[in-house]
């Protein structure tokens, strides 16, 4: 495996043109002066305009950031302390069962978690609404963030931890003067993908939310249900340039304080 | 005369970085031969090219005559015995044993005969139904052995087959593969960074450097007649001083040298060029220390005791640094740390070394 | 002596606090809701909020326990559910092959280049999937619709006379799913591709193996943990996919996911859809055990 073959190089192509291909026909389209997808109506930015002044979708887009913030925000914290809890405490009495449900929600079909998540909510009698969204989301983002912080975990050298309590910190100490830091980059990832996931979310939002509580995803799916229309592409096209965004700022972040690690 | 493997003015260079410069070697039948050097002086290089996993920039492998320099690894008769020992994890023992037999196609029967006969021969017997995991280090290495002897190539390549190995299982293991050698009269290449380990089971030695290979010849050449100053230096320990002016006497050479501080002798040998800057250096163990008589003048600055031997470094008058040895006989030594001693060697331990 | 004693009670107190927090998020918003959903699954529908009966009743000084299992008799007698859960199955199962034939020469394509562009590949793989997943179904949808752009394109070069109808169909979905859940089966194939052990590659070489022979009897066998994660990852999910089959499938491919939802908001029978999220779950128990005990192998 020196080089890449011709075949590595046809399926490396191949792979990456499936996969971009109808996302870049999704973009250029959003700037179709024409209605219909098939002709070119020249370049235009008016689904954008059209976008922008729907209060419909401003206000689904505002409920849909507010719970993606604070559920990613819920679940790194609650996903730090699991990890702490599965990488350092070893042995305890429930670990197997702790773990089951760690990893369960990343293989579990939406529809099943969204299902038992709204029959708890009605039988807590809990209204529904934001709140009830934001709680669901923070469960099942959770086993996301576990992993990724997990695996940082894991691969932090406890004897960093050790030298830190020969030196007086009690362990609690220790662990926040110097594993924390150490976490920052896989806690922001871990936030963002979160927080993606969240915003992204149609299936477990549709259950749990209540009346008059609508997400973008959902809004965006009942535009859909109706037909395919330019004013989505645009949509789409603004959620795309802001998930690009944020990976270059992560990717550009980490690789910044890895070079500092690399460097000290 | 054609060697049975015959490396002509091999080179390879990736980009500007040249690994191997421009070497010939001839390594004979039934030989254990060992390349031996610092990391990075191309030993590893030279031999991935003799197993066909490099291809040269320029120059040929010939192998009993015939030119392989561009038969890939899978088609040349060479085997090698990896660093890591590349065990299979997902195979068995056996089955790893068996991955090459069953390659070239040959019947069940045939590969259980061949698989049978190599884990006895190397005590492999009751570990064929195991995984690489579940072996120690030492087992491990025998299997890495055993794949490739079964195929019984004409040429046998060792990476670093030992380096994994504790101390006291290396020592042992050498004289296992100096047995084996010898049992199966199989041609091995071994490439080290141990001195020690090439000089217990190699037939010659080539000592490469940057890619050259400095000088070849048995273990008791190449230590007890260096042709440059870093072989001397690279095989056991020395003392070095450089040479000033040199007057001949008889079969003698008085050499004058401001940095021992005194007359050195040295048996007169017309291999060195007295006019170009040369060093005259001495093993330790051949140096001779007295509390009195002629000799290099100076004090004992530490004794270290080895068992085998106590170590003495002397300050020389001139400020140069000597160390001498001495086997342990069971006494208490005579000298100690402080006291002013005279070094002395017979002129035939002196060895005129070129840069 | 004392001072010990009280610094380990202190640590061992702050330790059961640190389990206790998530361990209780996780049974009262996880595992207890999966009770919940069990035992809805064997109660009756009703009218009002919420509509379901209760299982258990006080009758004067009698607990009455009422528990229905009509809905499991008809889930498991069915025609529809039946077929539901075998197209569903069906169409995961094809999928999740189909995808492996895609992923697997991509990640190890990705795998072979050098170091530097590999990081940037793997990004190019992620960024995808971190895009909303609701666009990517939609932007097939314009291009699958029979006035899309694939039919235009076939129509221009006078491939074909007629409009495809592939929106809508069985074909619609699976070209939805193998886009969407692509990434999740090249991942666990390159970082195990990745970290493989080149220079088994060279003892295999050495022992005889052509580059092909090499592949089959060292590569790919060692990249099967791999390949196993990827499908897990990608089965599982597919099952219960909603949004795929929703907006790309037709009404004759019904799918379990879509028929939860349908029971749950179009008929509104909790209880029914609660015995079909059971049956769907104790299909799945087998793939999600293998998955989870995989997991967390790998991470001790």
């Amino acid at each position: 495996m020196t080089k890449p073959s011709w075949f590595n190089r046809l399926s490396i192509l191949f792979g990456f043109a499936f996969l971009y291909l109808p996302i870049v026909v999704l973009v250029i389209y959003s700037f179709n002066g024409s209605k219909l997808v098939t002709v070119w109506g020249g370049f235009s930015t008016q689904w954008y305009a059209t976008v922008l002044s729907n209060p419909s979708i401003i206000e689904g887009a505002k409920v849909s950031f507010l719970v993606a913030a604070v559920s990613a925000t819920a679940a790194t914290i609650l996903g730090t302390l699991a990890a702490v809890v599965m990488v350092r405490l070893r042995r305890f009495r429930g670990r197997a069962l702790l773990n089951g449900m760690l990893l369960a929600p990343m293989v579990m079909p939406e529809v099943v978690m969204a299902v038992s998540m709204l029959l708890m909510f009605v039988t807590l009698g809990i209204d529904r609404g934001p709140l009830t969204i934001t709680l669901a989301h923070t469960t099942f983002t959770l086993c996301f963030a576990t992993v990724v912080l997990q695996s940082r975990l894991v691969e932090l050298d406890p004897s960093l931890e050790e030298a830190a309590r020969d030196l007086g910190c009690p362990p609690p100490k220790a662990f926040v003067s110097v594993a924390l830091p150490n976490m920052v980059p896989a806690i922001v990832s871990a936030w963002l993908l979160s927080f993606t996931l969240s915003l992204d979310d149609l299936v477990i939002s549709s259950f749990t939310t209540g009346p008059g509580a609508s997400t973008l995803p959902m809004k965006i799916y009942s535009q859909i249900k109706f037909g395919v229309t330019p004013e989505i592409n645009a949509i789409s096209t603004i959620i795309l340039g802001i998930v690009v965004l944020g990976l270059v700022a992560a990717q550009l972040v980490s690789r910044r304080s890895e070079q500092k690690a690399s460097v000290a | 005369m054609q060697s049975y493997i015959s490396i002509e003015n091999l080179a390879k260079s990736y980009g500007v970085v040249s690994a191997v410069n421009n070497i010939s070697l001839g390594i004979e039948k039934g030989e254990f031969f060992s390349l031996l050097g610092p990391s990075g002086c191309g030993k590893s290089t030279l031999l991935r090219m003799i197993a066909g996993f490099e291809t040269p920039t320029s120059g040929a492998i010939k192998l009993e005559g015939a030119d392989v320099t561009d038969v890939p690894a899978h088609r040349r008769p060479t085997n090698m015995m990896f660093q890591s020992y590349a065990l299979f994890p997902h195979l068995t023992v056996g089955r790893n044993i068996a991955f090459g037999l069953q390659q070239d196609g040959l019947a069940k029967s045939e590969i259980k005969k061949r698989i049978d006969e190599v884990a006895e021969k190397l005590q492999l017997a009751a570990m064929l139904d195991r995984k690489p995991a579940q072996l120690s280090g030492g087992q491990r290495q025998r299997v890495a052995l055993a794949r490739a002897l079964v195929k019984r190539p004409k040429v046998l390549l060792l990476d670093e087959p030992l380096g994994a190995l504790d101390k006291n299982l290396r020592t042992e293991t050498q004289l296992e593969l100096v047995r084996l050698q010898r049992e199966l009269s199989l041609t091995f290449i071994i490439v080290t960074h141990d001195q020690h380990e090439a000089m217990t089971v190699s037939t010659r030695i080539a000592i490469m450097k940057q890619g050259q290979v400095l000088q070849v010849g048995t273990p008791s050449e190449v230590y007890e007649t260096p042709q440059s100053r870093y072989v001397a230096k690279f095989l056991g320990e020395t003392n070095v001083f450089a040479g000033g002016r040199a007057q001949r006497n008889g079969d003698e050479l008085q050499i004058e040298s401001d940095e021992a501080g005194g007359r050195l002798h040295a048996a007169f040998t017309d291999r060195v060029a007295l006019d170009a800057p040369y060093w005259v250096s001495v093993r330790p163990e051949r140096v001779e220390l007295a509390t009195s008589g002629s000799g290099l003048e100076g004090t004992v600055e530490q004794l270290t005791y080895t068992g085998v031997e106590r170590h003495y470094r002397v300050r020389l008058k001139s400020g140069a640094t000597l160390d001498a040895r001495r086997v342990n006989h069971g006494t208490e030594s005579d000298l100690g740390v402080g006291d002013r001693v005279f070094a002395s060697w017979s002129p035939q331990a002196s060895r005129l070394l070129a840069e | 002596m004392s001072t010990v004693a009280t610094s380990f009670e202190k640590a061992n107190w702050g330790k059961r606090l640190l389990i206790a927090i998530p361990y209780a998020w996780l049974l009262v918003l996880f595992l207890a809701p999966f009770a919940l959903v069990a035992g809805i699954s064997l109660s009756t529908v009703r009218l009002g909020m919420p509509p379901f009966e209760p299982l258990t009743a006080w009758d004067g000084s009698i607990l009455n326990l009422r528990l229905n299992f009509e809905n499991f008799l008809y889930v498991l007698t069915d025609d529809t559910y039946l077929l539901a859960y075998l197209t569903s199955l069906k169409i995961a199962a094809i999928s999740t092959a189909a995808m492996l034939l895609i992923a697997y020469p991509l990640a190890y394509g990705i795998a072979s280049c050098a170091p530097s562009s590999r990081s940037l590949l793997v990004f190019l793989v992620i960024v995808p999937f971190w895009s909303s997943m609701l666009i990517r179904v939609y932007s097939w949808m314009s291009i699958l619709r029979n006035d899309g752009l694939l039919n235009a394109l076939l129509l221009k070069l006078g491939l074909i006379a007629e409009p495809l109808r592939i929106l809508n169909t069985e074909t619609a979905i699976y070209i939805g799913i193998i886009y969407t859940y692509l990434p999740f089966m090249v991942l666990p194939i390159y970082s195990n591709l990745s970290s493989a052990d080149k220079t088994l590659i060279e003892a295999a070489r050495d022992l005889g193996c052509s580059r092909i022979s090499a592949f089959w009897r060292v590569t790919f066998p060692l990249s099967l943990p791999g390949v196993l994660a990827g499908c897990a990852l990608v089965f599982i999910p597919v099952v219960g996919e909603f949004v795929i089959p929703d907006l790309l499938g037709g009404a004759d491919t019904q799918m379990i996911g879509r028929a939860i939802w349908l029971e749950f908001f179009n008929n509104r029978d909790w209880p029914m859809a609660a015995a079909v999220t059971i049956v769907l779950m104790a299909l799945l128990v087998v793939p999600i055990v293998y998955f989870q005990s995989r997991q967390s192998r790998e991470r001790t």
